[in-house]
């Protein structure tokens, strides 16, 4: 089985206002069949969460690929998490100017895929949104790498892709926010990167994301697509 | 479909809730005129505000000889007009916390991109009911013990201890109204603050009450500028 990924940021209107950069990264890598992509958002009111962000998802990769399949999930939240306090301190940046979200999910060519996440953002499949929870109060609650300490403020979990269940994506709550049907927007991108191409969703998800229905709406999105190749 | 349907085309909901005492000893000096003329003034106000970073959504729960939704949580700038309370009867504030905490927790109703809500409750009595098991169903629900609670005392007869204990903000933990003159300043303040809260750059912080001096400097004129 292959997969495909596609990934689109798009810098949110305050940010581009107040000439500051995309707090939102996103990065990929497939090696050996296995595959991984990770996407983190920069928390806003933080100068440098832009470099915790980009950090957070470079490190992801690699530890998600240099590790075993089977790691456990909190040997491998802990790897990042170390990593990136360590990357930080060679710049010398603290950790709380740097704070910010991270979603991963990473996978196999049989299909089987896992993910964590720490913070708000949405990872869904086409069957599962793996980020709803009973305990979702209201919008905004954050934490993030650099707040959290505690293994049980991340959701992990895994899952298995399959014709029944054709992709995964990952997006910021710079769109999740705004989306009240998340599964059936998830669901209605995969099925159009099915049947057109994933360059197409990407196009028409660039357009979308440039000119985003919600008034005055100021973050950063990011999303990245997951899709078996047929 | 288009993927642009999927998009919630306006702004994040930001929720006011008064919960409000209406029973008889609202008749007495002036107290029910007051509360009846502070809300309508700040529907008006609310009705007016810029709509682009949050939408402000209000509901009235009473609770006067029975409790009951005087008006469910509607956005501002669509009420129209709210019906006078009238002051009669006992004071069912357990049946209004259970009306309150069924809206709060209700995702239908408020949905999770809402902004924290802001629950404000006015008493002039002791209540009449068993509210306590209601009462600390919901200062202790998920939901509301997000929301930015406030509470008013008016007169000498209020449970303040009782009102005190719903308030969940350190610097404001209970304000007091002795006259209707200050049931109106009252509201006056939470009127300017949820409207500065919901065009602030994080209306999901607790929002502070900020009270405004409603005597005129000597210097200042008494126009409507």
């Amino acid at each position: 089985m292959n997969f495909s990924i596609s990934k689109t940021s798009v810098i949110g209107p305050a940010h581009l206002d107040l000439d500051l950069p995309n707090q939102d990264a996103v990065a990929s890598k497939k090696r050996n069949g296995r595959w991984v992509v990770a996407v983190a958002d920069g928390m806003g009111s933080r100068s440098l969460s832009h470099v915790g962000s980009k950090l957070a998802t470079n490190l992801a990769v690699s530890c998600c690929l240099d590790n075993s399949e089977d790691v456990s999930a909190k040997e491998l939240i802990t790897d990042i998490y170390t990593q990136w306090l360590t990357g930080l301190n060679e710049i010398n940046i603290e950790p709380n100017d740097a704070v910010t979200t991270l979603m991963v999910t990473w996978g196999n060519s049989k299909g089987d895929y896992r993910y964590i996440q720490l913070g708000d953002g949405v990872i869904c499949s086409s069957n599962d949104n793996h980020s709803v929870s009973e305990d979702e109060l209201f919008s905004n609650e954050t934490t993030g790498l650099g707040l959290s300490k505690k293994l049980s403020d991340w959701r992990t979990g895994r899952g298995k892709l399959d014709k029944a269940n054709i992709g995964l994506i990952l997006m910021t709550d710079g769109i999740s926010e705004d989306i009240e049907d998340q599964l059936g927007f998830c669901n209605s991108i995969l099925k159009r990167a099915q049947k057109a191409s994933l360059r197409a969703v990407k196009k028409n998800l660039k357009g979308l994301l440039h000119n985003w229905p919600t008034p005055h709406h100021t973050d950063d999105k990011t999303i990245a697509v997951v899709l078996i190749n047929e | 479909m288009s993927l642009k349907k999927f998009v919630v085309n306006k702004a994040r909901p930001l929720p006011v809730i008064i919960l409000a005492d209406t029973s008889g000893s609202m008749s007495i000096n002036g107290k029910i005129d007051a509360l009846n003329l502070s809300i309508k003034d700040m529907i008006s106000s609310f009705a007016s505000e810029s709509r682009l970073r949050a939408e402000i959504h209000l509901s009235v729960v009473t609770f006067g000889s029975k409790a009951a939704t005087h008006l469910p949580l509607t956005p501002a700038h669509q009420i129209e007009q709210i019906e006078n309370f009238v002051a009669q009867g006992t004071t069912p504030l357990g049946a209004a916390c259970t009306i309150v905490k069924d809206m709060i927790e209700d995702k239908e109703c408020i949905p999770s991109r809402a902004y924290r809500p802001i629950i404000i409750l006015v008493s002039d009595g002791y209540p009449t009911d068993d509210y306590k098991n209601a009462f600390d169903a919901l200062i202790n629900s998920d939901r509301a013990q997000k929301a930015t609670r406030f509470a008013l005392s008016i007169g000498n007869d209020a449970d303040n201890d009782l009102l005190e204990s719903f308030g969940n903000d350190v610097e404001a933990p209970l304000l007091f109204a002795h006259n209707a003159a200050e049931i109106a300043h009252f509201f006056r303040a939470v009127t300017m603050s949820v409207a500065n809260h919901s065009k602030s750059q994080k209306p999901n912080e607790p929002m502070k009450l900020e009270f405004v001096n409603d005597e005129l400097a000597d210097d200042d004129l008494d126009i409507p500028l």
